[in-house]
């Protein structure tokens, strides 16, 4: 029933006034004459229903004066309708909760010198004339994950924005949380650029029932353009040159200038010309003379975004990756030995037995080899199940043993039980690398190797097929499961099993356990060397005993790494990662790519969400306040004022009309 | 004369519960008013002689003549009456009706007739009453004497106002008992059929009656003027109405003209003369305005 409430509660005494109307008509009201008449000849059923009419005329008449009274009234008590969202914005209760997305891409600038974050705050600032001046005002703190009172970001600055994937999802869950808690009502001013990325996070909460109202207001350019550096990467024997990809986004390219610098020094320079839309491959040629081991490539254009514009390569070694291959120690020694072989710096091994392997053995490494394993430890379940561990890369090697196929392939699947066959038919078979150019085996010499000879192996191995024996069986095949994880699932054992193959005896075994440990790898992109601005990852050294020091560029302590369970790094660059034991490395951290997508649109509210979801550009936003069309009734109160004086005329004119009857004397 | 006249206002009058007395006043003032003696020209003129016949009352013997001739002579009149009036008198529910005015309609009406009565057996007429509501209440035959003066009013002071309405039927059942030619004044409101009403005028003139009507109206129904809602009660059947009074008024004001030039042009087709009378009228006024326009019947 509590559906109007009203902006100034303060006129409800004006209601009295429709006391005037009920006096003036009571009081020319008069009990009817009662006339003892000769006649009522003259007194037709026309007079009688005309009496009637006049009655219910004048009765209308009074209930038309009410009604312009009440309207009056009405219009200044300015009512509105509770269940409309909205009418949030126009309550003096309102508690208005404000969001500005924090991500770096609102450091676009459409204008020069105006980011989109300063148009956002520009916006709540203009707000602070329109609401209510009693509405409680509060703002997402990013790092607190809490809205704090409003008064704490009255000077934002650029550090205001931060790098990372939008936390917009988190900012909804508290908001929801407040809103629950909230006596006032409640709403959420949202103002983003609405990347597609940022949408997403949005979608995903509005996928549950809202309790409280949510403005989107987009601050997205109309337009948007951007020229972009990615891909950087030393190249060429001893790094004699840069690779560079520049793209070129919703405008054309024009003589810029980019640039290589290795250690403050520019070792290499190049002028391009790319076309709208179009992107390209650039090989900058760099002397070798410096000794820093890490290098920037910088373009020089003018652009709006100019933070995508600078990319950073390693010329030194890069991080080991770890990798931890569980099984009996006699099969894993031979898989130990191949990836040590490829070197240390590149895979830092780590074997250990079933019942060895700790939590923190699974956690800290990207890539796990499964190697005849009959029965999962706990972490290990919890592993193949996705649960507690982010998405690893798995080679999994059974045990050709037909009496235990199901045990150790069951695995994958939870639930399903893969109809593996022992296929062994007496004859041995050759591998078949599938392409040469395929981007697994890209470089490989041999396209069938005779040397490599298979025994024994299964069939119906699950995923799709990398490589295949001469009987074109699948020996290998990739898959990435339910929870993430890719697998590279093998037909027959990979350890010192001789009667299963004599990998390890030939040459392919060091070379294939590498590529498909790559290429397992990169189908989870945790390519040990790619690291993202302001993605937190699992600290590496989160399970082991030692830890690391992190240091940017120019040699400053930046933070370290020793238990905490995750990691990340603030800002794009070069950094040096000093292990307690181990030897130090650089990695280079970019801007992650999905904030230099320049792409928008808004969230999906969902037939859920419809009434508590608006979308709008800001442009849109503050004339939609001002007009509180937003549960607010008054245009119609107008409206039926205008009509109500009308009716009243009419009536009125008719009714005196009515009593003017002339005297025949 | 204009003192005279205001002195016999209804409201004067109504105080004076003695009919006789009232109507003696009005004619007597009337009279006076007029400026004419009311005893000239009102004894009725010699035709002739004849022999007084065996059984006829020896009152009517003309002694003087018998003295000069010696012989029982009988003086011969050319009548003994020169008119005979009746008058029609309608007390039905409505002619109770008074509404501001110091008379009903019916006392207003009883007092007229009994001045009327009053002066023509003055002037030595017949006059007869005959009271009718929806039926014949009280007839009176024309007489000449004094006493049926005394009877007229005596019946008049008696007669109460009731009944239905039926002003038509009632002249209509009058008109056939009619023998002889006369005057007929009928005092109503005439708040009937106008079809009923003009079938008994025409019966009354068929019957060779000059009629006089006398429409006795109270103010209120001249002209409806009223204001709020009224609860119109109908003094005949009791039944009753809740109306908007300007829409009442409206609705009497056009019935009540409708009606009236609808009886008024039979009148005048029928050579009947109609006189409406408000009840707020002075009665002298009244009468003087009869009496003048049926000066040549006095």
């Amino acid at each position: 029933m509590n559906v109007l409430s009203f902006f100034h509660p303060e006129f409800l005494w004006a209601l009295a006034a429709l006391a005037i109307p009920l006096a003036i008509h009571f009081l020319a009201r008069r009990p009817p004459k009662r006339i003892d008449f000769s006649t009522l000849r003259f007194f037709s059923a026309g007079a009688m229903r005309k009496s009637r009419m006049r009655r219910i005329k004048r009765l209308l008449l009074l209930l038309v004066r009410l009604g312009i009274v009440l309207i009056i009234v009405l219009i200044f008590l300015r009512p509105f309708d509770r269940r409309d969202p909205f009418a949030a914005l126009r309550n003096p209760d309102a508690a208005v909760y404000e969001y500005v997305d924090p991500t770096i891409s609102m450091d676009y600038r459409v204008h020069p010198g105006k980011a989109l974050w300063q148009d956002a705050f520009d916006v709540l600032d203009s707000l602070d004339k329109i609401l209510p001046q009693t509405a409680q005002r509060k703002i997402y703190d990013d790092g607190r994950d809490e809205f704090v009172p409003r008064n704490a970001f009255s000077s934002p600055t650029p550090a205001f924005l931060r790098f990372g994937e939008s936390k917009a999802d988190k900012m909804l869950r508290t908001f929801d949380a407040a809103s629950r808690r909230e006596k006032g009502m409640p709403i959420l001013i949202a103002i983003s650029d609405f990347q597609r990325s940022e949408s997403r996070a949005f979608d995903t909460a509005f996928s549950h029932r809202l309790t409280a109202p949510v403005a989107c207001l987009s601050v997205a350019p109309a337009d948007a353009w951007d020229f972009r550096v990615s891909g950087v990467s030393a190249s060429g024997e001893n790094h004699s040159s840069v690779s560079v990809r520049v793209a070129a986004v919703g405008k054309p390219l024009r003589d810029a200038s980019l640039s290589a610098s290795i250690g403050g020094l520019r070792v290499g320079h190049a002028v391009l010309k790319i076309d709208k839309g179009n992107q390209a491959d650039v090989s900058i040629p760099v002397t070798s003379g410096a000794a820093a081991p890490v290098g920037t490539v910088r373009l020089d254009a003018d652009d709006p975004f100019p933070l995508d514009n600078e990319g950073f390569f390693i010329r030194a070694a890069t991080q080991a990756t770890r990798v931890l291959i569980v099984g009996d120690p006699y099969e894993t020694f031979s898989l130990g030995v191949a990836f040590e072989s490829l070197g240390r710096s590149v895979w830092n091994v780590c074997r250990k037995k079933v019942n060895e392997v700790s939590y923190g053995d699974v956690d800290s490494a990207a890539l796990v080899v499964l190697c005849g394993v009959r029965q999962l430890s706990q972490p290990l379940e919890l592993l193949v199940h996705g649960r507690s561990f982010g998405p690893k890369a798995i080679l999994f090697s059974p045990i050709v043993d037909s009496a235990n196929v199901f045990v150790n392939i069951a695995v994958l699947s939870p639930g399903e039980r893969h109809p593996l066959r022992y296929l062994a038919d007496g004859t041995s078979h050759s591998l078949v690398l599938p392409d040469t150019l395929s981007v697994v085996f890209q470089g490989f010499p041999h396209r069938m190797d005779p040397d490599a000879r298979i025994y024994r192996y299964l069939g119906g191995i699950p995923g799709s097929a990398i490589i295949r024996l001469d009987n074109r069986q699948p020996f290998a095949t990739a898959l990435l499961d339910t929870s993430g994880n890719s697998w590279i699932v093998f037909a027959t054992s990979l350890g010192l099993a001789a009667d299963a193959n004599n990998l390890v005896e030939t040459g392919l075994y060091v070379a294939l356990l590498d590529r498909l440990s790559r290429h397992a790898l990169s189908l989870i992109n945790r390519d040990a060397r790619a690291w993202t601005a302001g993605e937190a990852v699992r600290n590496p050294y989160m399970g082991s005993k030692g830890g690391a020091q992190v240091y940017d560029a120019g040699n400053r302590l930046v933070g370290t790494w020793s238990r905490q369970p995750s990691v990340v790094f603030d800002k794009p660059g070069c950094y040096r990662i000093q292990p307690n034991s181990e030897r130090a490395y650089w990695v280079c951290v970019t801007i992650d790519s999905l904030e230099t997508d320049f792409s928008y649109r808004f969230p999906v509210p969902g037939r859920m969400n419809e009434d508590m979801v608006r979308c709008m550009t800001v442009g849109q936003f503050i004339p939609f306040v001002k007009s509180g069309h937003h549960g607010s009734i008054s245009a119609w109160l107008w409206i039926a004022l205008g009509l109500l004086i009308v009716a009243e005329v009419f009536l009125w004119e008719r009714y005196r009309q009515e009593s003017d009857v002339p005297n025949p004397t | 004369m204009k003192k005279n006249i205001s002195f016999l206002n209804p409201e004067h009058l109504a105080p004076i519960r003695n009919l006789s007395l009232r109507a003696k006043s009005i004619v007597e003032g009337t009279i006076a008013g007029m400026h004419k003696s009311p005893y000239h020209g009102f004894s009725a003129e010699f035709l002739e002689y004849r022999p007084h016949l065996t059984g006829e009352p020896a009152a009517r013997i003309d002694w003087r003549k018998y003295a000069k001739t010696d012989r029982f002579l009988v003086r011969l009149y050319e009548d003994e009456t020169n008119l005979f009036a009746t008058i029609l008198l309608d007390k039905s529910g409505s002619m109770k009706f008074r509404y501001g005015s110091a008379m009903s309609k019916y006392d207003y009406a009883r007092t007229l007739a009994a001045s009327l009565a009053w002066i023509l057996i003055r002037q030595r007429d017949a006059v007869g009453l005959f009271a009718f509501d929806s039926a014949e209440s009280l007839h009176i035959p024309p007489r000449s004497t004094n006493v049926q003066l005394s009877t007229i009013l005596s019946q008049l002071d008696a007669l109460e106002p009731s009944g239905e309405t039926q002003c038509g039927q009632s002249i209509d059942r009058l008109a056939q008992t009619l023998r002889k030619r006369g005057l007929c004044v009928v005092m109503s409101d005439l708040f009937d059929e106008p079809g009923e009403i003009i079938r008994g005028l025409r019966h009354l003139r068929f019957k060779r009656q000059d009629v006089l009507v006398i429409w006795i109206l109270d103010p209120l129904e001249a002209s409806y003027v009223n204001s709020g809602s009224c609860e119109v009660h109908d003094l005949e059947t009791g039944r009753k109405l809740l109306l908007d009074a300007t829409t009442a008024a409206e609705y009497f004001r056009g019935g009540m003209t409708q009606h009236r030039r609808t009886i008024e042009e039979a009148c005048r087709a029928m050579r009947v003369d109609c006189e409406t009378i408000i009840t707020d009228e002075p009665f002298a006024k009244a009468l003087i305005r009869i009496l003048q326009k049926r000066k040549r019947l006095f």
